[in-house]
């Protein structure tokens, strides 16, 4: 805590950057954490990491009010970094414009009920403990279970797909039912960061704006879809939404598809351009006939 | 005096599944689900639920649904035939806490203002509002800040306290509330046995958080201060927490068409939502996140007090409680009110110090 705290200070005294967004915990003796912006050097005391920082810190990176403060640090974990590295590759910010303040990371808790403290599903398919871009490093090396070229597969992937077709629909139809059409995962989400979202686009009113069956799936299913390839399982939709819907499956699905048909993770090499931004010759292309 | 009377859970249970089964009624309780509590409109499937602290959402959901069809249209050669929406469904509502309750004399006096709303008043006046008194509370609660009460009356019609594990004293509060009891009689019991544990909390539990009065006198006069970007600069500008407020009653109405015939709706809306104040021209007045909070905050603490002389906040800390960035709502509102105190203290000349 005390490096992070050093090098937070030291970097806004020397100006390198000015403003650092990081954690703090909300109350002395809670081990809850929220997001702080730390504009000068006094309130760098309060920056912390433990597993309890949850959030995505990346999320603020997208904000034009925020990319106007010049340059900034970001406290991010692996994860995190994969969505900056998403954001650098659609040219949503520049490389040059955000310092990251990498922390070596064993994983994180669930942070939110029921269970609070368990551990994040994340975090077992996690390949980057240890930051894999970044400005500084913060925190002893950790062991990295999986290796960056293994293939994983998502066991409640694995497990929905046992479902029939049928009990797949009933049991989005009772999930997506619950939406109550807030956009918590879409504000919260690091790489939803379109000026105007199609939901909001209403002349005409392309997607059905109630929050009932057919205006709920062709919310989720829009969101899942612009995601596709683009997902680095975060988890922060999923963690946010009131309503307790269970995202992650729907975005996992879809980044299984995307390592099967591209042989492609999200999030890990900047200067690797997106499948779903390319156009080679080489692509599947089987389906047209 | 008049005679008590109680309820048991299981007493509650029948009664709600009897009316279940009633047509042209629609009861709403908590469930479970995934581990956590909602109000929800029940179906003879689902099972009500007493073990909860405070529902994710409000009892809002009941009268002020979150999409409403508010009329049907035709659209034929020579003519255009719009059906009016039948309002006459009698509504239960079980399982709210008095946070919730209080909820509605503040919604009544929007939804029948200079426009009357007949969507929410006639939904209300059908309705049958049972509240809990509290058992429970916890660090985002402020209710007694605002000068509610965890066994308040405020808008309920019955309010239930629990006497024992298993059992509830009665208490109707308006006259419809009576009524019913008397009507359902034969669910509710004369007697129980009272357990010294209950109640176990009441107002000097919940500690009063900041000066309300200070909030309103703050925002008067500090629109443009620069607290507002430093309190909220973490908000991500969603909607969950003005959707589970009980309080928040903004709404679009969006045509759901086809090319003759369609359903306008009403639906929820939030002032946090960016697109929420987005002119045709492509400007937006409340263009940052900092002045789309200080709209939800404003509001509810000065401008609806200076239409309707009521703060429009309950205190419940729903907000608060479903916030995925850590905002809380009391915290913001005792800096500003702290902000408020030190304005003055350094406004005061030395001399009369």
């Amino acid at each position: 805590m005390k490096e992070l705290i050093d090098k937070a200070k030291e970097l806004l005294k020397d100006k390198t950057v000015n403003l650092i967004i990081g954690y703090e915990k909300i109350e002395a003796n809670d081990n809850k954490t929220r997001p702080i912006f730390v504009w000068d050097e006094a309130d760098a005391a309060k920056l912390v990491f433990d597993k309890y920082c949850v959030n995505n810190l990346a999320v603020y990176l997208k904000r034009k009010e925020t990319r106007s403060a010049g340059k900034i640090g970001v406290v991010a974990k692996g994860c995190d970094i994969r969505s900056i590295v998403g954001l650098i590759q659609e040219n949503q910010i520049l490389r040059d414009k955000v310092y990251i303040i990498g922390m070596t990371c064993n994983g994180v808790v669930k942070g939110r009920e029921p269970n609070f403290d368990a551990p994040a599903s994340k975090c077992e398919y996690c390949k980057v403990h240890n930051p894999h871009l970044a400005d500084i490093i913060i925190g002893e090396k950790v062991a990295e279970p999986i290796h960056k070229d293994a293939k994983i597969s998502f066991k409640d992937v694995e497990e929905f797909n046992k479902l029939s077709r049928e009990e797949k629909w009933k049991f989005w139809e009772e999930q997506l039912s619950k939406c109550i059409k807030c956009y918590a995962c879409r504000q919260v989400c690091p790489l939803c960061y379109c000026n105007r979202c199609i939901v909001d686009l209403n002349v005409p009113q392309w997607i059905d704006t109630r929050s009932n069956g057919k205006g709920n799936f062709a919310w989720n299913i829009v969101r899942a879809y612009h995601l596709a390839g683009r997902c680095i399982d975060c988890g922060e939709c999923e963690r946010v939404c009131p309503a307790g819907i269970p995202l992650m499956l729907l975005n996992r699905t879809l980044q299984e598809e995307v390592r099967e048909k591209f042989n492609y993770e999200a999030g890990f090499d900047p200067e690797v351009k997106p499948p779903l931004t390319v156009f080679s010759p080489d692509d599947l292309a089987e389906f047209i006939r | 005096m008049t005679k008590e009377i109680f309820i048991t859970q299981k007493g509650i249970k029948d009664l709600l599944n009897d009316f279940l089964i009633k047509e042209n009624t629609e009861v709403f309780g908590p469930v479970m689900k995934d581990g956590l509590s909602y109000i929800s409109k029940l179906t003879p499937q689902t099972e009500i639920t007493f073990d909860y602290f405070i529902t994710v959402n409000s009892i809002k959901e009941a009268l002020f649904p979150r999409y409403e069809p508010i009329l049907r249209y035709n659209i034929s050669k020579d003519n255009i035939n719009i059906t009016d929406i039948e309002l006459d469904k009698k509504i239960i509502v079980f399982g709210g806490h008095p946070c919730d309750a209080a909820s509605i004399p503040l919604m009544d006096k929007l939804f029948g203002w200079d426009y009357k709303d007949r969507f929410y008043l006639e939904r209300e006046k059908n309705s049958i509002i049972i509240t809990l008194a509290c058992e429970e509370f916890d660090k985002n609660c402020f209710c007694t800040t605002l000068g509610y009460s965890p066994r308040g009356e405020i808008g309920s019609d019955i309010l239930l306290e629990r006497v024992n594990d298993e059992t509830f004293r009665a208490k109707a509060v308006t006259e419809k509330g009576g009524k019913f009891i008397e009507e359902n009689k034969s669910y509710f019991t004369p007697q129980a046995n009272i357990d010294k544990k209950y109640p176990k909390i009441t107002d000097k539990d919940i500690p009063i958080k900041f000066n309300k009065d200070n909030v309103k006198k703050w925002i008067e006069k500090n629109f443009e201060d620069p607290l507002w970007e430093k309190l909220t600069s973490n908000c991500v500008s969603c909607a969950a927490c003005t959707f589970a407020c009980p309080t928040c009653h903004c709404f679009d109405i969006t045509d759901d068409a086809g090319m003759w015939k369609g359903i306008r709706t009403k639906n929820w809306d939030a002032c946090t939502l960016p697109v929420f104040t987005l002119h045709a021209s492509g400007y937006n007045p409340r263009e940052f996140y900092w002045q789309r909070y200080r709209q939800r905050i404003s509001h509810k603490y000065s401008y609806y007090v200076d239409l309707f002389s009521a703060i429009s906040c309950t205190g419940c800390g729903r907000c608060s409680r479903v916030c995925g960035v850590g905002m809380n709502i009391s915290e913001i509102l005792k800096t500003i009110s702290d902000a408020y105190t030190s304005q003055m203290e350094s406004s005061v000349p030395a001399s009369s110090k």
